[in-house]
């Protein structure tokens, strides 16, 4: 009976932690603009992300190291420098992104600006990991996220006309009046939502966190499977409001804002305030994940004593670099970059790097001498080699997109 | 002779060419500038409607019309640099800019009213900015 409450837990914060500040915002922008015929791109990525995170997973439950110990082992210092520095800077951009996403979230519960809740947000974050123990910010980050469900909820009840739904999910690449090119850079901008590094960096660390053996493979791989393709329909049913009521009307999503219209069309004010607490808590969890993983990275890389299981003043560098990562995310946002801005680079970002961690894992998930019996089947090697090429193919061609697109406009 | 003719030839179309493509590029960023201004008009026209129906909150309803004073705002403000270099663009840049200045300070009423009165009176203001850009936005994409 305990076990399966664990398991149902698992996948419950699986799914409530899927989302972020770059999944509500890429999938309204893109449902507002494209309705669901990006909807594919939505399906690539959760499997891609599945693929990813059962592998590091996996290499962090056999053999008890996290991602970027393994990275330094197998690319050496030189090469792996370069690997840490990217996954660094956008680590620390998708930071800044979460943090400006719970501030503006709580903007739209009391229209003080936005700005003047960025401190307290960090600071709250700061708190949490300082004082709460690993699983319990952990699960609650996760299960209040899951008020995120009411955007299903809301999709239901706008009452849309499913059969246009699917045929414009199941339509392909279909731009309306938008260009080519911004359709495919929504389409890597998707991608890179799905599969942002900071997930993997926490999964496989947090493993190491809680001390997850070979006896833990069969719920880690669970979460995996079941949680984030649920969280995955999450996001679709995102941008599928959005096409249902903004697309129609030509309003294009530049804010935060403007997503939570449809959920107030279709559930008035207590689904708006469902949604708008499973936004808070979605990227309050985001924002925790992405500080963990600015200190596991650098931390894991130089060998310092890392980890939430540490107390503070034993893993002092470790603390130390998630302070230091806030206050570079305070003083971005304090510029008045807008969140939104950020978040859009970030998801870009983000798929450019992806090669630079996805292939060192692959590579020591299929390494006999780390795995033993546990090193990557046929099936599941083939599906990653795929996975390989589609994740070279978006990262090179994302940085052309953004240029060509001038970012989405 | 015959040389200087196509160099000359080339030149003038290459000349035109530009000419054409600059006033394209103009032209697309007037397009872009009324489509975000009508999207933040509808946004808030939204907005007021689901407040009216207390269907939203007050603090939402005022987050969704700042962000939206904002964005047609830097719509207004993006027309500035377009470069003019004819009487068609020059007539079209005016038309735009006074369908958008009309946004503005609808937008710009509607938000401080809710702000002091916690209600909107009525959102016939900034439907008839949101006809006006629409009517030059049609213009000028069939102008295309």
């Amino acid at each position: 009976m305990r076990k399966v409450l664990g398991l149902a837990l698992g996948i419950l914060t699986a799914i409530g932690g899927f989302l972020d500040i770059g999944d509500l915002v890429t999938n309204a922008v893109v449902g507002s603009r494209f309705g669901l015929s990006l909807g594919w791109v939505v399906v690539v990525g959760v499997i891609g992300i599945c693929v990813f995170a059962q592998m590091a997973g996996r290499v962090a439950a056999v053999s008890g190291r996290a991602t970027f110990e393994l990275i330094r082992e197998r690319l050496g210092p030189r090469v792996a420098v370069l690997n840490l520095g990217a996954s660094f800077l956008i680590n620390l951009m998708t930071l800044t992104a979460e943090v400006g996403g719970v501030a503006l979230a709580i903007q739209l519960i009391t229209s003080v600006s936005y700005l003047l809740w960025v401190p307290f947000a960090a600071v709250a974050v700061w708190l949490v990991i300082w004082r709460v123990r690993f699983t319990i910010m952990e699960n609650v980050a996760g299960l209040v996220g899951l008020c995120l469900i009411g955007f299903a909820v809301a999709l239901f009840l706008l009452n849309p006309d499913w059969s246009d739904l699917g045929r414009q999910a199941v339509q392909g690449v279909s731009t309306g009046t938008e260009k080519v090119s911004t359709y495919w850079f929504y389409a890597v901008a998707l991608f890179g939502a799905a599969m942002t590094p900071y997930e993997v960096f926490f999964f496989s660390s947090g493993a190491v966190e809680e001390g997850w053996t070979v006896k833990d493979l069969a719920q880690s791989r669970a979460n995996v499977l079941v949680g984030f393709p649920l969280g995955g329909a999450l996001s679709l049913a995102i941008a599928g409001c959005a096409a249902v009521v903004l697309l129609p009307q030509l309003i294009a999503v530049t804010a935060l804002s403007q997503v939570m219209l449809p959920v107030a069309e279709a559930g008035g004010k207590i689904l708006l305030a469902f949604i708008i607490l499973g936004v808070v808590a979605a990227t309050f969890g985001a924002a925790l994940e992405t500080t963990l993983s600015a200190g596991y990275t650098i931390a894991q890389f130089f060998g310092w004593p890392w980890g939430k299981f540490r107390p503070p003043a034993k893993a002092a560098r470790f603390h130390l670099l998630m302070i230091v990562c806030l206050i570079l995310g305070i003083g971005t946002l304090l510029t008045g970059v807008d969140p939104i801005t950020v978040t859009e680079i970030s998801v870009v970002f983000s798929a450019v790097a992806l090669p630079l961690t996805y292939l060192p894992i692959l590579i020591v998930a299929n390494d006999p001498e780390y795995m033993g019996e546990h090193v990557n089947g046929r099936t599941l090697n083939g599906i990653a080699l795929v996975y390989m090429v589609i994740i070279l193919i978006a990262s090179i061609a994302a940085i052309p997109l953004l240029i060509i697109t001038g970012a989405g406009q | 002779m015959r040389a200087w003719t196509w160099a000359a030839g080339l030149t003038l179309s290459v000349c035109l060419l530009e000419g054409c493509s600059q006033q394209a590029a103009a032209t697309d960023d007037l397009i872009h500038a009324l489509s975000e201004s009508h999207s933040a008009i509808a946004s808030s026209v939204l907005a007021i409607r689901l407040y009216a129906q207390h269907r939203s909150t007050r603090a939402a309803t005022e987050t969704v019309l700042g962000d939206m004073a904002g964005q047609i705002v830097d719509a207004e403000r993006a027309l500035e640099p377009v470069k003019i270099d004819s009487t068609q663009l020059q007539s079209d840049r005016d038309a735009a800019l006074g369908a958008i200045h009309a946004g503005v300070a609808a937008l710009l009423t509607s938000r401080d009213e809710l702000q002091r009165h916690g209600t909107v009176g009525s959102a016939a203001g900034l439907e008839s900015a949101g006809g006006q850009v629409d009517g030059v936005l049609g213009e000028l994409r069939g102008s295309r």
